[in-house]
């Protein structure tokens, strides 16, 4: 993930990062041991966190049919038999717990530039990595 | 790995060697998403954010609320590692 090389400069502006996806736990300590991570990921089981923020989506039938024949086979990957997935998003929270940025696309080709993502942080926080 | 690196990776992994019909499944599923009001609902600048408890990769809780108290949190939501 690209966000790993953006670490170093959310840790001098005192930010956590998690990131969040439905799959197992088996699949992100997969995925911290051959992407060398060292930030939190965490299993939202069906979505439900991702909801909460307005992001879960269920599959249309067809896609979740082609998904079977690749094979990926969801219910299993994520232990789950919603067939549901996030809209990919990022947000930046501030200590009160309000959002003070949002960014989120359906296409799962795209992704936040991990640049306007320490832009929003550098607002809030006092300390400026030099 | 750059963004632009890892997107190029991503979509070759995804998109690779699947018939035109694939294709066009897949991409129209994230045209239909967008335009039927889904994303109307998604959290907004000003909005208070959920607050959560959700197991990590070695399943011990994490609580969004202790991490903000040590600082702001930047959240990702993304589908899977496949």
């Amino acid at each position: 993930m690209a966000l790993q090389a953006i670490q170093p400069d959310l840790a001098a502006l005192g930010a956590s990062l998690v990131a969040i996806s439905p799959q197992l736990p088996e699949h992100n300590r997969e995925l911290i041991r051959t992407r060398h991570l060292t930030f939190e990921i965490l299993t939202d089981r069906s979505n439900e966190v991702a909801n909460r923020f307005g992001l879960r989506f269920a599959l249309p039938d067809d896609l979740h049919k082609l998904y079977l024949t690749f094979p990926l086979d969801l219910e299993k990957f994520n232990g789950d038999a919603s067939w549901t997935l996030p809209i990919p998003a990022r947000f930046v929270i501030d200590q009160q717990g309000v959002i003070r940025h949002a960014e989120s696309d359906p296409d799962y080709t795209t992704r936040p530039e991990p640049e306007d993502t320490l832009a929003a942080l550098r607002t809030l926080s006092p300390v400026r990595k030099t | 790995m750059s963004l632009k690196a890892e997107l190029k990776a991503l979509r070759t992994r995804l998109e690779a060697g699947r018939s035109p019909e694939a294709l066009a499944i897949m991409h129209r599923a994230v045209d239909d998403l967008r335009k039927s009001g889904a994303t109307d609902g998604i959290l907004r600048v000003g909005d208070r954010a959920p607050d959560f408890r959700l197991p990590n990769a070695n399943e011990e809780l994490i609580d969004s609320r202790a991490l903000r108290e040590r600082g702001p949190l930047v959240v990702t939501f993304y589908r899977g590692r496949w």
